[in-house]
């Protein structure tokens, strides 16, 4: 039995990545549940014009997700319990200052990692600077303060797959089209610094050249040198590509002393996987959810109308609430500082408890239909299809808003050469048309940005090790970091808890000020 | 429309656009980023605004400024400063497109230079008497420019002195591929300037199809000897394949890089070669045929359509036509060079888009002479719709000329019947006729007369023109009495060239029946010995055209060669018909390509027909698809008809020649393709010939189908009746009804006295889709499949059979362990992928561990039809850490499958 409360209450944690969506989350359940924890550091990049401080209590104190979790707890402990410090896990030792270290140093037990990059195809050098510098400075500041380590990465750094996932597969030399494990073809080490010199022959290039490159150029260049490097080892995105390669890094510094350069000390270490992170289930709220990187676009698209979908009926969305996967996190921390880890957890539900692709377009259109109030016999319901036929049915309708686009500003041009009235009319509804094909424009980016996780692929993560780890926490703590995918019921959440929080929390940021929607 | 901001200062603009983004930040909640707002700030870095913000500020600027924004703006500029700029410049692209204002030609234009003895002295002359004055008003791709002849002769010598340090010579010929662009115009004058002689060539029409096409023009490349390729940046890609074929031409480029090469070179232009150009025609043959074109035949022809024309110092000429004909090129371009005449050139894509686009610039231009082709005019008849024409005033078009191909009487009264209304005068028409061996034009009627058809349905096309002399003779040479069809014959210029390659008058007569291989230096010689020619008065050219002269009036009435009139280019059937006879499943030599008049498009169709042995539906679609592709790659369109017959069908003489006078009557009437001998006769003969061996396939093909589909159709029953009794009888049911729909298959696994018995958990591969039931037919007693993934990819029966043997939970399974069954594990990974690579859930290993339940590893093969199954050794599971035992087993797995 391993007694959480009495473990966060011996020791002190460093937490990166707290202003994220994960982040905010589990820190929101320490200062909720385990009050009596004994001391938080966090690491907070300060922005120009704005201290590390204060970007803390803007971006997370105040926001709605901790508002009312700050409200209530023990004011002294925020005071004296909590300690913010500047840094960026970007810099070498996550730039904390050489008296912050010796400060730290003997105190802190456990770093836990969540910070990182979570655009699909960001610039390649920023998903290192994140995903895998960031990773390698983290391991730094757990030598230099000999502390273990969670971190948090993504169950989809397994790339390409068909069926279940397993979490005993060897990361060391991992690439997903490894042919087995024996096989030797990627070393991690060679691939970061390939990469790095890649990327400096980019810049280089782009100053050196005969013409010097303007930054969009630039930067697409090093979106296409990480998506083909990516795409070469099978990776589906620069996400994942770099997440993996943090993930290697770490599992390299665990190595025992004597495969380690310089024979330095190995770190302890734990991973932690989540998959598709979605709204919560109940902390600190049903339904909160932040970020358009999850499957809120998807959900946006359903809300709007979307009958085409072009995806695997067979295939499961691999979604978990945020507060499980926050709770997984702390479990394995808990477990970690016991020394009874295990190397990886793979938060997902589908190796349980399965939600079929197939049903969640589904229940969306009959939420869009009841919103919409129209009666569901009198609606087409979703087509599901391959993805080059619904290119081909999004052409064809693309085509047409066009033809009739150009239709009305022919007709528009006409009457204001004849002087007729009704230009401004044509005007507006000249402007609409353009506006829906941008939107159809827009969904088919979308449709083909998730391609890889509705159609190309099938993943189930093995979930195995956080099950089992779970079960070994005291009962009380089983309470206070809930672990139960396998008991969602998966229409009522996805309707009362991950719609209807997209519509109150992303929806309306993301069209904050858009005259068009999606 | 974009009058709003046309008359905004940029400064203006540039606060307006600052405000609409200042005002989305503020929306947004970004207020440090409205702060740090700066016309230079680049939108993603610094006020972190994605691409669907930018969508959104496209959508706003364009309803608050009244402007439309290309959808690319938010990839061409990052910076607020970038966007004014193209907002800028975009209106005045558009002002270009609908306010283009040209200025009318003003009555002070200089005098033609009647005394210029080439072209370089005209563009001279003119960049002199009248730099200001705008020569072109051109438009390409949406966009509209006006070029003086200054400008126009400023580029052209910096592409000349690019073309001549790379290397080229005076009298060199130089390929124009090219279409109606500024590129062209610079290409065309830096080649003269430089000495050289410009050879134009169709550009493709697909510029992505450019390496096959250019592919296709070797021939003409070789027969012109030409040292440089000018074209696309495209076309460089296509420069290893002609260097190998090619071994005379130095380099394919293109203007950009010829200016960038001349803006460092200095020095002084050679004297402009004696030959204006090398005009390339469909000759009678498949090989292509050049015209060579001297300085003082197109100036002495450009003038005498003047005359003819009576050109005045306010005329103005509108064209579409491609500047790779010699209607485009010496009709429309360089003649309104030389007279002072404002040109309004057009893209021909635009024009069969849009063909309204050309009346709409004779307006806009107040154009007073414009040709087309017949067909151009039935264009603008039928794919015109008149509410485009709103407000179009057209009475300034004093001269619509309509030369080409076959005049119609149809299209002519359905043109002026049509844009009557328009101000358009029947007096305009001006049936006309000339061809590429008189530079351009042959014959013109004098304006200013409506247009009357003789009884045939012929309009006369006028009398020669100044210098140029006809004659009308019969088939065997003699001259036929006025009034009487006969072969058209023109007298060359004394000045005139001759066919590229061709040294003497007899070669050059002899030229225009035989295919000729060109070597340049005969050309050259030919050019030199021009003036031997003139002194021999007879050098009559054959036009190929039927005709007959009536008072000095000349009436063409047919055609005696076989040229394809479509749209207004020459096509050579033998270059269409040897491109065919590549086509597989076309019978090599049995192809004709013929034009039939179309009343519906006032122009040829090209009908390709081909012999073909394809009598299946299928294999015709792919020889006729084979066939158009050959004949798009050949000669850059489509054939408009593709006709398949069966061999032996097509008419051809005695010796073997292709009749395709007689094909193109056939055609019209119908019956081309139909079988000589009766068809009941034939299929009698085959059937005799055939009938034993056609029973005996038949029967044994339909045996066997029927065979399987029985056989199949029986597992399925089977299956079914044996899900129903493992139902209602219990899953220890499954094993026996797989066995026996395994043995209606015919596919029971091999095994060597291999039987599954319990308790055992069974690890194994997948490879086939029924290797589940071959699973279960192998156990003895009661089978569970641990997880309903072994069902995954199995036909709907046999699902149905293994459904009830399923596991849901690791409870079931333990208690199934208990009861000595069989547990089978599959993996969740798609058939056939190895062993190391299958993935195995841990539901079944950790009933195996709980109830200490050793486990077998079992690799399966299919091996033809054949399911070939291997055991591993047991493992016993007691006490392992599950991971571990699922590793072990995977391992023994991979040991016993390798």
């Amino acid at each position: 039995m391993i007694d959480a409360t009495q473990t966060f209450h011996n020791h002190e944690i460093l937490l990166t990545g707290a202003n994220g969506f994960v982040g905010k989350v589990m820190l929101g359940l320490l200062l909720d549940r385990f009050p009596e924890c004994k001391h938080l550091h966090i690491l907070v990049r300060p922005r120009p014009g704005t201290s590390a401080g204060d970007r803390f209590r803007r971006d997370v104190l105040t926001s709605p997700a901790l508002q009312a979790i700050v409200e209530r707890a023990d004011p002294s402990m925020l005071r004296d319990r909590i300690t913010i410090h500047p840094g960026d896990i970007g810099d070498s030792l996550c730039g904390l200052g050489e008296e912050t270290l010796e400060k730290l140093s003997g105190r802190v037990s456990l770093v836990i990692n969540c910070a990182g990059l979570v655009e699909f195809f960001a610039p390649v050098d920023e998903a290192f600077k994140s995903n895998v510098d960031g990773v390698e400075n983290v391991i730094g500041v757990c030598r230099r303060l000999k502390t273990k380590l969670v971190h948090v990465s993504t169950c989809f750094v397994c790339g390409e797959a068909d069926g279940l996932v397993e979490e005993t597969e060897p990361i060391l030399g991992f690439y997903p089209r490894r042919k087995d494990r024996e096989d030797g073809s990627f070393r991690h080490r060679d691939e970061i610094a390939l990469m790095r010199t890649r990327i400096r022959d980019v810049y280089d290039s782009a100053n050196r050249g005969a013409r010097i490159l303007p930054p969009k150029e630039i930067t697409q260049k090093l979106v296409d040198l990480g998506a083909q490097r990516a795409a070469l080892w099978g990776w589906v995105n620069i996400y994942t590509y770099s997440k993996s390669l943090g993930e290697q890094l770490i599992v390299d510094a665990g190595r025992p002393a004597a495969q380690q350069m310089n024979g330095r000390d190995p770190i302890e270490y734990s991973i932690v996987r989540p998959a598709i992170v979605e709204a919560a289930l109940e902390f600190p709220f049903p339904g909160w959810v932040e970020g358009g990187r999850t499957a809120a676009p998807l959900v946006m698209m359903a809300l709007s109308g979307q009958r085409y979908w072009p995806l695997r009926k067979d295939a499961p969305l691999e979604v978990v609430p945020v507060d499980q996967v926050a709770s997984s996190i702390l479990t394995a921390a808990a477990l970690l500082l016991n020394g009874k880890a295990e190397r990886v957890y793979q938060i997902g539900a589908a190796d349980r408890n399965p939600v079929p692709l197939g049903s969640l377009v589904e229940w969306m259109h009959e939420d869009y239909l009841k919103q919409k109030r129209r009666p569901k016999f009198l609606s087409p319901g979703v087509r599901i299809l391959t993805p080059q036929r619904a290119r081909l049915l999004n052409g064809i309708l693309h085509r047409r808003i066009v033809g009739l686009q150009r239709f009305v500003v022919g007709t528009r041009r006409l009457a204001q050469r004849a002087g007729l009235p009704g230009r401004r009319g044509l005007g507006v509804l000249a402007t609409k048309l353009r506006m829906l094909g941008l939107q159809a424009t827009v969904r088919d980016q979308m449709l083909e940005l998730y391609q890889p996780f509705m159609y190309d692929n099938r993943f189930i993560f093995e979930a195995e090790n956080i099950r089992a780890g779970h079960a070994r926490l005291r009962p009380q703590d089983q309470v206070k970091l809930p672990w139960s995918p396998e008991r969602i019921e998966w229409k009522r959440y996805w309707s009362e808890h991950e719609v209807k929080g997209i519509q109150k929390w992303v929806q309306a940021e993301f069209t904050k000020g858009r005259t068009f929607k999606l | 429309m974009a009058a709003p901001v046309t008359q905004l200062e940029s400064g203006t603009l540039e606060n307006q656009v600052l405000a609409i983004i200042r005002e989305l930040l503020l929306e947004q909640g970004k207020t440090q980023e409205a702060g740090k707002l700066a016309p230079a700030s680049s939108f993603q870095r610094d006020l972190g605004l994605a691409s669907l913000d930018l969508v959104e500020l496209v959508v706003r600027c364009e309803s608050k400024l009244d402007i439309e924004l290309p959808d690319e703006i938010a990839e061409q500029a990052d910076s607020p400063a970038g966007w004014v700029r193209a907002i800028q410049q975009g209106s005045h692209d558009s002002q270009a497109k609908s306010v283009y204002r040209i200025v009318p030609p003003s009555a002070d234009a200089p005098a033609a230079p009647g005394t210029a003895r080439n072209l370089a002295e005209v563009l001279r002359w003119h960049a002199e008497a009248g730099p200001g004055r705008v020569h072109m008003h051109l438009f390409e791709e949406g966009s509209g420019q006006g070029i003086t002849c200054a400008q126009l002769l400023n580029a052209a010598e910096t592409v000349a002195r690019g073309l001549i340090s790379k290397g080229l010579r005076r009298n060199d010929t130089v390929a124009l591929m090219l279409p109606n662009s500024a590129d062209f115009l610079h290409a065309f004058f830096g080649v003269v300037l430089a000495g050289g002689i410009p050879v134009p060539i169709y550009p493709p029409a697909d510029s992505s199809r450019i390496a096959e096409y250019t592919g296709r023009q070797i021939g003409l490349l070789a027969n012109a000897q030409a040292r440089f390729l000018i074209s696309f940046e495209r076309a460089r890609a296509v420069w290893p394949i002609l260097r190998v074929r090619l071994p005379g031409l130095l380099e394919v480029t293109t203007v950009a890089a010829l200016a960038e090469l001349g803006r460092r070179a200095s020095g002084r232009l050679p004297q402009p070669s004696g030959t204006a150009l090398i005009q390339y025609t469909s000759g009678s043959t498949a090989e292509p045929k050049g015209v060579v074109l001297t300085q003082a035949g197109v100036l002495a022809n450009i003038r005498a359509v003047g005359e003819r024309l009576s050109v005045k110092p306010n005329d103005a000429v509108v064209s579409w036509l491609p500047l790779c004909s010699d209607m485009g090129l010496v009709g429309c371009w360089l003649f309104s060079l030389y007279h002072g005449t404002p040109l309004t050139l057009l893209a021909p894509q635009e024009f069969q888009r849009r063909p309204e686009s050309w009346l709409w610039a004779i307006h806009d231009s107040r154009g007073t002479l414009s040709a087309a082709p017949n067909s151009a005019y039935e264009h603008c008849v039928r794919r015109i719709p008149m509410w485009t024409l709103d407000g179009i005033d057209l009475s300034c078009w004093r001269v619509a000329v309509n030369a080409g191909e076959p005049v119609l009487p149809s299209t002519v009264r359905g043109f002026v019947r049509r844009f009557r209304s328009t101000g358009f005068r029947a007096e305009a028409v001006l049936p006309a006729y000339g061809l590429a061996e008189s530079s351009v034009a042959l014959a013109l009627p004098v304006p200013g007369h409506a247009p009357a058809p003789d009884e045939d349905g012929f309009y006369p096309v006028g009398t020669p023109l100044k210098g140029h002399h006809v004659r009308v003779v019969a088939d065997d040479g003699s001259e036929v009495a006025p009034g009487t069809v006969g072969h058209l014959q023109l007298l060359r210029l004394s000045s005139g060239g001759g066919y590229v390659g061709v040294e003497n008058p007899e070669a050059q007569r002899a030229a225009q029946q035989a295919p000729f291989c060109a070597n340049y230096m005969q050309a050259q010689r030919a050019a030199q010995q021009a003036p031997s020619c003139a002194s021999e008065p007879e050098q009559w050219l054959d036009s190929g055209d039927l005709a007959r002269i009536t008072d000095g009036q000349i009436t063409i009435t047919g055609r005696a060669k076989e040229i394809i009139l479509k749209q207004g280019r020459g096509l050579a059937p033998q270059a269409i018909e040897s491109a065919v006879n590549d086509v597989p499943g076309v019978r090599a030599g049995f192809v004709a390509a013929i034009g039939v008049p179309d009343a519906m498009t006032g122009t040829e169709t090209l009908v390709v027909v081909a012999e073909s042995a394809a009598t299946d539906r299928m294999d015709m679609q792919r020889v006729r698809a084979g066939v158009e592709s050959a004949v798009a790659d050949a000669i850059g369109t489509d054939p408009d008809e593709v006709l398949l017959i069966p061999p032996g069908t097509l008419p051809k003489t005695a010796n073997g020649k292709l009749r395709r006078q007689q094909s193109k009557q056939l055609y019209l009437a119908g019956r081309l393709g139909a079988q000589p001998p009766p068809v009941w006769l034939q299929i009698s003969g085959l059937w005799t010939r055939n009938s034993a061996g056609l029973v005996w396939n038949g029967l044994a093909g339909a045996v066997t189908a029927s065979r399987r589909a029985l056989v199949h159709t029986l597992a399925r029953v089977v299956a079914l009746a044996g899900g129903c009794l493992a139902r209602v009888a219990g899953a220890r049911w499954v094993p026996v009804a797989a066995r026996w729909v395994l043995r209606v298959l015919g596919r029971m696994p091999k095994h060597e006295g291999l039987a599954l018995r319990g308790p055992v958990v069974v690890m194994a591969n997948r490879c086939g889709p029924l290797d589940p039931v071959s699973l279960a037919a192998l156990v003895s007693g009661d089978v569970l499949f641990a997880g309903a993934e072994a069902l995954h990819g199995l036909p709907p029966t046999t699902a149905f059979l293994l459904r009830p043997a399923v596991a849901a939970s690791r409870e079931e399974i333990a208690r199934a362990l208990r009861a000595k069954a069989v547990v089978i594990l599959l993996p969740d990974s798609p058939v056939g992928v190895t062993a190391a690579r299958s993935r195995f859930r841990l539901d079944a290993l950790r009933a195996a561990i709980d109830e200490k339940v050793p486990v077998v590893p079992l690799a399966m093969q299919e091996l033809q039809d054949q399911t070939l199954t291997q055991s591993g050794e047991a493992i016993a599971s007691q006490g392992l850490p599950v991971t571990d035992l699922r590793e072990k087993v995977r391992e023994s797995l991979r040991r016993v499958y390798a």
